[in-house]
């Protein structure tokens, strides 16, 4: 039964969104999507109901012959991996679509392509079968093209191409990789000289020791690392790749920056902690000081550029940067505290991005500017506003108790904890760790004084021509601001899941630790 | 002999204008009812079993009746006719009546001309099979004769093709001159014994030359674009899939006839050589689409592309097990066909109602007229590969036979998905203007366009159809292409191989396992 929830839980989505495209009233076809969402989120609180936490592989799989010429299989499961992010993807779903209520431009059109992109972010986290998984991959670029292109702002046209052009040429590596592993995998005797797509099998021991130090496919290995690395990186994004991002965040309408950076951009993290860092552990570890340097001056570099920012959304956008550069550095450094950190910042990430770009969101749609310097004294104005901004951008920067923290702590805690590793020289490790920890206080810096320059002071005569907040903005506010309260305290919740899973993901990439 | 049928209704379809004079439904009828005959008769001709050893020649060996060349012929019949068709709908309406006979004379000629070239198995036969393609196909071209450009691209596609069948033929005879004999296998029994001398090297590359005039591979593709922009859409779209795809077949019989002497070092050169030329055609291809601003001039330089991707694919067949890869092409060209039928026409449908075929003019469509809109950005959309429609599944199962060769074939691979990188941005700048952009002055028309008759309408739903199905569920298509392909060479030279040549005994048994 609940293998068939998983497959509904692709699908329906994308059933919804076909009957929007099809109801030509835009109040209805918002109705038919807040109905599909919400029944995307019932259906992930079941099977998350009946998930079993101490089992480490994937459950409620479907597994079925799709392309038997080159053995492309339909194979669908979810496991601790997968779990936190599709419940992540369908709660955020709910509210980006109450987010999108008032919009009023094809709204039949609007809602019909978030479905779409709904189906491809569930098919990406769901797949077990590296083509399946390209598939969805590609598919969830298309509507967020359309997306950003018909309902974004002046520059829409230029950011739409930019962000499709860079994804794909990510995927394109990322295929590129594929297409290689499948010719190889012929080779591998246990595998019976049978060419294979499967994400489970590709992780086992004997595919690992093709790519390993001094295997027959070391090369190959290291060449395959970098190119999903980068396939990935661009997805993240980590800090050369990012240019798209800022470009994308500015021009999209506010619902599409919130799944943009709550859920998008996760799907980078994901895969490098399913595809990449599983398939070439080898070229993971010895490569490592380069990833988790990428990391550290993305982190750097993000809150410098945010810092220096004066447009208020370009703000949040380069803080994803910034941020997300915390989930790179964690998987770099290869330990246990690292991996649990960087996926735990990927989940905090996900509610604070949302409600950043909210709290932006909300009022850009009455000012029609987000220049920081023309704002000021929001708090005496609207002291609930006030109130609520504080919690997202606090949990944003990373304040004790609220989420961002948890996720920052830990893959800070990780970096040192690679010291003790063997072959590793502890002063990269204290280099790079002190560098991400002064991260933090860059955090600090540019998340304080934007505050200050928005809320401090004294407020502003226009203000009074704002219309107030409704309560379906409070709403959303309350949902991600209490989310953002309850995982900085109890980030039990998510590794409870995810624990055995990656019990097993470090044994299988050789540090178990 | 499937084409006899063609010949009877290309006759037919010239001597009713003698009974019954100005009336266009008469010859369209002959034309259609001698493409169905022929794609009946190829059916029967046929055995049901086409993985059984099935491999026939006739005329002493000049044409093979395999099962690969009856599966091209089944698209190439069901093509015209679909050709036919789309120019019953948009286009018969501005030819002349008196036209009408010499217009699908030419078309039949052309298909007849193609239908051989798959089943050539001779220098002579495929000589012969190539002219009777050229010549009617030069007619076509100009067949709009009172439009400077038609004329133009006709002259062009003229002078190009002489020299091109010049080429050809000088090549030949240099092949006929070092080996001896004109059968292919022969040919390539001999250059694997006695090596590739230079005299014949340079004769293959002449005929090479002259597969590549027809496969439009750069550097001889400049006819191509102004062809394409001078001639009418309905024989646009039918040089731009039917003779680069018949053109592509050929190649492939020629290649797989090489490729059981897969032990020749010479052979691998010429591995890499079309390979090469494949992928500079792709690349030269995508960069020149980039900035075309009229419709066919921009799925012109799209179908210079394709042809490349298709090159680069058949250049793996003398390295690697052919079976994979000509499924593969089979597969590619069957997708190929469906999306550049449908993107033709429906540039057809928009030329008529908008007087233009420059891409700017698009602007704001998708107020106007959504379904061609959308119809439009799937087709693009195809072409440039996007998943869950056909043109994805064509380039995965060509770059998953072509990585089986190693180093070259990763290299062509990462190559052919570079290029889909590029060809991203013009495939979709039709779309962008159609739903991005609103028209500029304010005088522009916004009233909608008029709805495409209902057989338009159910010519492109059925290639979208055919888009979504051989991209979602392309099982039972590639399966089919994967049973037409096994046999491509005749059995008893691969027999008489496997006892003089040991070396290629392992490839052998590798195809005859799958």
């Amino acid at each position: 039964m609940y293998e068939t929830l998983l497959n509904w839980l692709i699908f329906i989505p994308a059933l919804g969104g076909l009957v929007c495209l099809f109801t030509p009233s835009g109040a209805k076809a918002k109705q038919i999507a807040l109905g599909t969402s919400i029944v995307s989120l019932i259906i992930t609180i079941m099977l998350a109901a009946a998930f079993q936490t101490d089992v480490s592989g994937p459950q409620f799989v479907t597994s079925v012959d799709w392309i038997t010429a080159i053995n492309v299989k339909y194979s669908i499961g979810v496991d601790g991996l997968s779990m936190p992010l599709i419940l992540l993807s369908s709660a955020l779903s709910v509210l980006v679509i109450a987010a999108a209520w008032n919009i009023d431009k094809q709204t039949n059109v609007f809602m019909a392509f978030y479905l779409f992109l709904m189906t491809g972010m569930f098919g990406v986290f769901l797949s077990l079968d590296l083509i399946l998984f390209y598939v969805f991959f590609e598919i969830s670029l298309l509507p967020m093209y359309f997306l950003i292109g018909i309902w974004g702002g002046p520059r829409k046209e230029y950011a739409a191409i930019k962000f499709f052009l860079y994804t794909l040429a990510g995927s394109i590596c990322l295929l590129i990789t594929m297409l290689g592993l499948y010719s190889i995998t012929s080779e591998a005797p246990a595998l019976g000289g049978q060419n294979t797509w499967d994400m489970m099998t590709l992780q086992s021991e004997v595919v690992q020791s093709l790519f390993a130090q001094g295997g027959p496919h070391w090369v190959f290995g290291c060449v395959a690392f970098w190119l999903t690395f980068i396939a990935f990186a661009i997805k993240i994004p980590v800090a050369p790749f990012h240019t798209w991002l800022p470009d994308a965040h500015v021009e999209a309408p506010t619902p599409i920056s919130m799944i943009l950076a709550g859920v998008l951009l996760k799907m980078g993290g994901y895969a490098l902690l399913r595809i990449t860092y599983p398939l070439f552990p080898e070229a993971a570890a010895y490569y490592w000081v380069c990833i988790a340097s990428i990391g550290v001056f993305g982190i750097i570099y993000g809150a410098l550029c945010a810092m220096g920012q004066t447009d208020w959304k370009k703000l949040v956008a380069y803080s994803s940067v910034s941020h997300m550069g915390y989930v790179t550095l964690g998987i770099a450094v290869l330990t246990r505290t690292g991996f649990d950190g960087a996926y735990f910042q990927m989940i905090g990430h996900g509610i604070t991005s949302a409600m950043m770009f909210f709290l932006v969101g909300v009022l850009y749609e009455r000012a029609h500017h987000r220049e920081i310097n023309r704002f000021g004294g929001m708090w005496l104005h609207w002291p609930k506003y006030g109130g609520w901004s504080m919690l997202g951008f606090f949990a944003g920067m990373g304040l004790p108790g609220l989420c961002g923290f948890v996720g920052e702590v830990m893959v800070l805690l990780g970096t040192f904890q690679a010291a003790e590793r063997a072959g590793v020289n502890p002063n990269t490790v204290y280099i790079l760790g002190s560098l991400a920890a002064f991260g933090v206080v860059l955090t600090a810096g540019y998340i304080l004084w934007m505050f200050q320059r928005i809320y401090m002071g004294k407020p502003r005569e226009e203000y009074a021509e704002y219309a107030p907040i409704n309560a379906r903005e409070y709403a959303i506010m309350i949902v991600l601001g209490v989310a953002a309260l309850v995982f900085g305290i109890v980030p039990a919740l998510v590794f409870n899941i995810t624990d055995a899973t990656f019990n097993s993901l470090m044994r299988s990439i050789g540090f178990a630790g | 002999m499937p084409e006899i049928w063609l010949v009877v209704a290309m006759c037919a379809v010239l001597i009713a204008p003698f009974v019954k004079r100005r009336n266009v439904t008469i010859p369209t009828l002959l034309a259609v009812a001698g493409l169905l005959a022929a794609m009946l008769f190829t059916l029967l001709w046929q055995s049901s079993d086409p993985s059984a050893e099935n491999f026939r020649t006739v005329f002493s060996n000049s044409l093979a009746i395999d099962p690969f060349s009856q599966f091209f012929k089944m698209m190439l019949f069901l093509f015209a006719m679909l050709i036919v068709v789309q120019w019953v709908l948009i286009g018969r309406s501005q030819t002349d009546a008196l036209d009408v006979p010499d217009f699908l004379c030419l078309v039949l000629g052309a298909t007849f001309g193609m239908s051989l070239m798959v089943s050539a198995n001779n220098l002579l036969t495929i000589f012969i099979a190539i002219e009777s393609a050229s010549l009617p196909s030069f007619a076509l071209a100009g067949f709009r004769k009172h439009q400077n450009r038609a004329t133009e691209g006709s002259l062009k596609y003229i002078l190009l093709g002489a020299v091109a069948s010049s080429l050809m033929i000088y090549g030949m005879s240099l092949v006929y001159g070092s080996s001896g004999s004109l059968d292919l296998a022969t040919i390539a029994q001999h250059a694997s014994s006695e090596g590739i001398s230079p005299l014949m090297g340079i004769g293959l590359l002449g005929m090479f030359a002259g597969f590549a005039f027809k496969l439009s591979a750069v550097p001889l593709h400049f006819w191509c674009p102004d062809v394409f922009e001078g001639a009418s859409f309905e024989v646009t779209t039918f040089l731009s899939v039917a003779s680069k795809a018949a053109a592509m077949c050929l190649l492939v019989r020629v290649l797989s006839n090489f490729a059981m002497f897969s032990a020749v070092e010479s052979i691998t050169g010429m591995a890499v050589g079309l390979g090469v030329l494949g992928a500079i055609t792709a690349t030269w291809g995508n960069l020149v689409a980039l900035h075309q601003t009229n419709i066919k001039r921009l799925l012109a330089y799209s179908s210079i592309s394709h042809a490349g991707y298709m090159i680069m694919g058949a250049s793996v067949i003398l390295l690697v097990n052919p079976t994979a890869i000509v499924s593969a092409l089979l597969f590619y060209i069957l997708v190929y066909m469906f999306m550049n039928l449908g993107a033709f026409t429906v540039a057809a449908v928009l030329a008529a109602q908008l007087g233009s075929e420059d891409i700017r003019d698009y602007a704001g469509l998708i107020k106007r007229s959504p379904l061609l809109s959308i119809l439009m950005t799937l087709f693009m959309l195809s072409l440039f590969g996007m998943p869950g429609l056909g043109g994805f599944m064509g380039k995965l199962f060509l770059g998953t036979a072509m990585i089986q060769a190693g180093g070259i074939g990763a290299l062509l691979v990462a190559i052919l998905l570079l290029n889909t990188l590029f060809s991203l941005w013009y495939y979709l700048r039709p779309s962008y203007f159609m739903i991005f952009v609103k028209p500029n002055d304010d005088d522009a028309p916004s009233t909608p366009l008029a709805r495409p008759s209902t057989a338009t309408l159910a010519l492109l739903g059925w290639c979208v159809l055919m888009l979504f199905w051989t991209g979602i569920l392309p099982n039972s298509a590639i399966q089919t292409t994967r049973e037409y392909a096994a046999i491509i060479v005749k059995p008893a030279v691969r027999q008489t191989l496997s006892q003089s040549t040991p070396k290629a005994e392992p490839k052998i048994d590798r195809k005859e396992s799958h």
